[in-house]
């Protein structure tokens, strides 16, 4: 498995320019961008990032290279095991330099309550980048690049249109406070349900892989 | 090394049922015209696909009792897939050192010099006959005793694809190593191979060694009159020709010795494989 951990991130380091790139967008956003669209963009960067792990999926069914891969030393379990560590990896890996460059600029620009009431919101935001790959991974592995990709954003516009229409509905709002009022259960919750879905994912794409044919 | 015992996989307009087996210390080669099953069969072999029936043995086990270790012993190369093109051979090298213990890093950096393939460059920017290289040294890279490798000298050039099979010979002086290998090139085979099986409609049609194929076989080409009075008992294949028939035979000494009056040609795998799949059986 360590070989293919080398191979993600050797195809991620050949991105190395993109990745800084994104970077520094993040920290001027936290240092001269509005307080409302603060936590929000630097938790859509690492979103934007995330996506990296299903582009790895690309790059491996690429030219048919899976064929290839899988006649290297590895089970197709280890293969599906490596992408949902990286991911996870890569996921918190990024999640932890916006959250410190927004820790500490925040601690700049706002007062402390303010700032934590924005870096509050980090971690739903994590959850669902999480929850997104969960069901993105799989789609991807039984679908390949294009049509996983459609599907993955079809079920990401639903989601956003459920969104939308809580706001038109006017529930927001309620919605708000609810999550404010019970906030340590909700992330707790969150959390508990990300773990369960990841896991679900992982066995769900096991079996994709092992009834796969390349 | 490798058998297949009546491996079956059945396709909506396919249907691959093969038995081959590819002996220690020799080089097998499977041929056969585009879609007669050779990359279905390269592919039951490495468990890229799930076969219907029948069993694949590799290294004396069962191929489902295989551990990762085992498979450290394969070295391969095909020739419609490989590593990412978006990676560099400087990229693989910690890739090939974490799967494959025997991973000869001085070795594999010498040969990629020699055959000017740059590590620095990203593979998509390669050239067919570099991808084709690099994808045959990476084979040969870790001390495998079995190399599976399905089309290795396409888009190389007659020197590089001499330069290769030399390789392929050197790598066989140290005993206990096997080849399975496919080509269209059929001189590439001929000089290189020890046995060859003939795939057609995903069914092995002949097994031979390429001494015998080459020395025994023979083109007999012959009237119409001739055919109908001739001895046909040795005779393969038929084919309508515009001055009668031409005949694959197996027993080409035979009708030197008994009718020498007849053209009689000695053939190479291209002609068998003509002969084969175009020809009528008798």
């Amino acid at each position: 498995m360590k070989g293919l951990l080398i191979k993600d991130w050797k195809l991620l380091k050949n991105q190395g320019r993109f990745f800084i790139v994104i970077i520094m967008i993040s920290i001027l956003i936290s240092l001269f961008g509005s307080r409302t669209y603060s936590g929000f963009t630097t938790s859509y960067l690492t979103f934007a990032l995330s996506m990296f792990i299903l582009s790895t999926l690309s790059y491996d069914n690429y030219d048919n290279g899976m064929a290839f891969l899988l006649s290297l030393p590895i089970s197709r379990k280890i293969y599906v095991k490596e992408k949902y560590l990286f991911a996870l990896f890569l996921t918190f890996g990024f999640w932890l330099i916006f959250f410190l460059i927004d820790l500490l600029v925040f601690s700049i620009r706002y007062s402390s309550r303010e700032s934590l009431q924005i870096l509050c919101q980090s971690p739903v935001y994590l959850a669902l980048i999480l929850l997104f790959l969960s069901y993105s991974i799989p789609l991807h592995l039984k679908f390949e690049s294009e049509k996983g990709r459609m599907m993955s954003f079809g079920i990401l516009g639903l989601f956003s249109l459920g969104i939308f229409c809580i706001v038109r509905l006017g529930m927001l709002a309620a919605l708000q406070q609810i999550l404010t009022e019970s906030l340590s259960m909700i992330i707790g919750a969150s959390a508990v349900f990300c773990l369960l879905s990841f896991g679900i994912s992982y066995r769900i794409s096991v079996k994709i892989m092992e009834k796969k044919e390349f | 090394m490798l058998k297949l015992c009546n491996i079956k996989k059945q396709y909506p307009q396919f249907q691959l049922q093969c038995s081959l087996e590819v002996p220690k210390n020799c080089i097998t080669a499977l041929i056969g015209p585009n879609g007669a099953g050779k990359s279905t069969a390269f592919k039951a072999i490495l468990g890229l696909i799930h076969i219907d029936g029948g069993e694949i043995e590799l290294f004396g086990k069962p191929f489902c009792a295989l551990t990762p270790q085992d498979r450290t012993r394969i070295g391969t190369a095909l020739c419609n897939s490989g590593f990412s093109g978006y990676l560099k051979i400087r990229d693989i090298v910690p890739i090939l050192s974490q799967m494959y213990p025997e991973f000869d890093k001085e070795n594999f950096l010498e040969k990629c010099r020699h055959f000017d393939l740059s590590l620095d460059k990203k593979i998509n920017d390669f050239s067919t006959g570099m991808k084709a290289k690099l994808k045959v040294l990476l084979a040969m890279s870790h001390n495998a005793q079995l190399l599976i490798l399905d089309e290795p000298t396409v888009g190389l050039d007659v020197v590089a694809r001499e330069e290769v099979l030399d390789m392929l010979r050197e790598y066989m002086l140290s005993g206990e190593r096997s080849i399975l290998i496919s080509s269209h090139i059929s001189s590439d085979l001929e000089g290189l191979c020890d046995d060859v099986y003939f795939i057609h409609e995903g069914q092995i049609l002949l097994h031979e060694e390429i001494g015998t194929l080459l020395d025994c076989y023979g083109i007999l080409k012959v009237s119409g009159e001739q055919y109908n009075t001739m001895n046909q008992t040795r005779l393969i294949r038929k084919k309508k020709e515009i001055y009668g028939y031409s005949l694959l035979t197996s027993d080409k000494q035979f009708y030197l010795e008994n009718m020498p009056e007849l053209t009689i040609e000695k053939c190479s795998i291209d002609e068998v494989i003509i002969m084969m799949t175009k020809g009528e059986i008798l």
